[in-house]
């Protein structure tokens, strides 16, 4: 009975930790990004899809999150939780995907000057957005690699789980 | 220029460049694979429908928990009752068998013993009866020898006493011959005294005759 709740306990707390990184401070970030003072400069982010990219924060966030806490809230390396992890995955690189970037591999900013009039600054991050997402694919197939691990493995490890929450126990 | 600024800042951001030019190569290309797979997933998210999202969410925790309550994994495993199961059935049989095993092993250490007993006592018998027999057989060649004793000394006197009579009989024998022997050896003699005086007297015969002649 304690392990279940514990679980879930776990679950929680990972659930709020992930709403903290995925949601909430994403959404300040780019609340105050959209219109960030440097040296006097007004720097203002002109993406059109602001709204949109708050959108898929919230979106991706929920289902990160919703993962996580399944995740978390899963028995150690039970296929359920490989499975959720791979899918979180997956989210986490959509989400990054989507918000990170905007959608798209390059960020321009509106620059507003108070006399002078507007400006432009453009970041292409094309060769980064690849770098991060290939770390990532080798993270995926790292989850992959868990996921048959647990499936093939799951007599063993359930066997090995037992032996020690009946460990626990006895202690 | 903000990060320019600092000389640290400065330095790490041209090892973080330098690594991941180093890993540029390699994982560029996945990345690209990546971009290409999340654009065509994002087109199948449906956009501004935040609702959706968190109607996901929800059902995801309610079933995350349900699943987790019901199933928290530290139960046994089913497949682990099994083979408990078996090895208790296993064990019954295991211990089963060496009660059957410790009774056998019993009843051949009684039969053994009563089997030792019976050899120690055979042994005895035999013994007894060997040395009875042993005694019996020393008798019997006591017995035996003394007749061979007897017989060999009524042979012995037997023979003895076909020796003297033998021994008696060459006396006798060699007496009668002897008295021929020297009968015949004087009548030899006589014979010879006879010729001898016969030779003579024809030599003094003959020399008569020859100085008469002459």
């Amino acid at each position: 009975m304690i392990g279940r709740f514990l679980n879930l306990f776990k679950g929680f707390i990972y659930m709020g930790v992930y709403i903290t990184t995925t949601m909430v401070i994403p959404y300040y970030t780019f609340t105050w990004i959209k219109e960030v003072q440097i040296l006097g400069v007004n720097i203002v982010l002109e993406q059109q899809d602001y709204e949109r990219i708050v959108f898929w924060i919230g979106a991706f966030g929920f289902l990160i999150c919703a993962c996580a806490f399944f995740n978390y809230s899963s028995p150690k390396q039970s296929i359920r939780k490989g499975t959720f992890a791979l899918i979180q995955i997956l989210l986490n690189c959509m989400y990054i995907w989507s918000y990170k970037f905007s959608g798209a591999t390059e960020v321009r900013f509106e620059i507003v000057f108070a006399v002078a009039g507007i400006g432009f600054i453009s970041i292409n991050v094309q060769n980064m957005v690849m770098l991060y997402m290939g770390i990532y694919f080798l993270t995926i197939v790292l989850k992959g690699y868990d996921l048959v691990d647990f499936v093939v493995n799951r007599d063993k490890i359930r066997e090995n789980r037992y032996k020690t929450v009946k460990e626990e126990e006895e202690s | 220029m903000i990060f320019q600024a600092s000389d640290i800042i400065q330095l790490i951001a041209d090892i973080v460049a330098a690594i991941l030019n180093f890993l540029k190569p390699i994982v560029s290309p996945m990345g690209s694979w990546m971009v290409s797979w999340i654009e065509a997933a994002l087109k199948l998210f449906p956009q501004n429908e935040l609702i959706f999202y968190i109607v996901l969410f929800a059902v995801i925790v309610i079933t995350g928990c349900i699943v987790n309550i019901a199933w928290p994994g530290d139960k046994k495993p089913k497949f682990l009752a099994k083979k408990e199961a078996k090895k208790e059935e296993l064990v019954e049989k295991v211990e089963k068998a060496e009660e059957k095993i410790k009774k056998k092993s019993e009843e051949s250490k009684k039969e053994l013993k009563k089997k030792v007993k019976k050899v120690k006592e055979k042994k005895e018998a035999v013994k007894e009866d060997s040395e009875k027999k042993l005694e019996k057989i020393e008798e019997e060649i006591e017995e035996k020898l003394g007749e061979v004793e007897e017989e060999l000394e009524e042979k012995f006197d037997d023979i003895e006493e076909e020796i003297e009579e033998k021994l008696e009989e060459i006396e006798d024998i060699s007496k009668e011959k002897l008295k021929e022997f020297t009968e015949d050896m004087e009548e030899n003699n006589k014979e010879n005294d006879e010729k001898q005086e016969e030779i003579i007297q024809d030599k003094n015969d003959k020399e008569k005759e020859d100085s008469e002649k002459e």
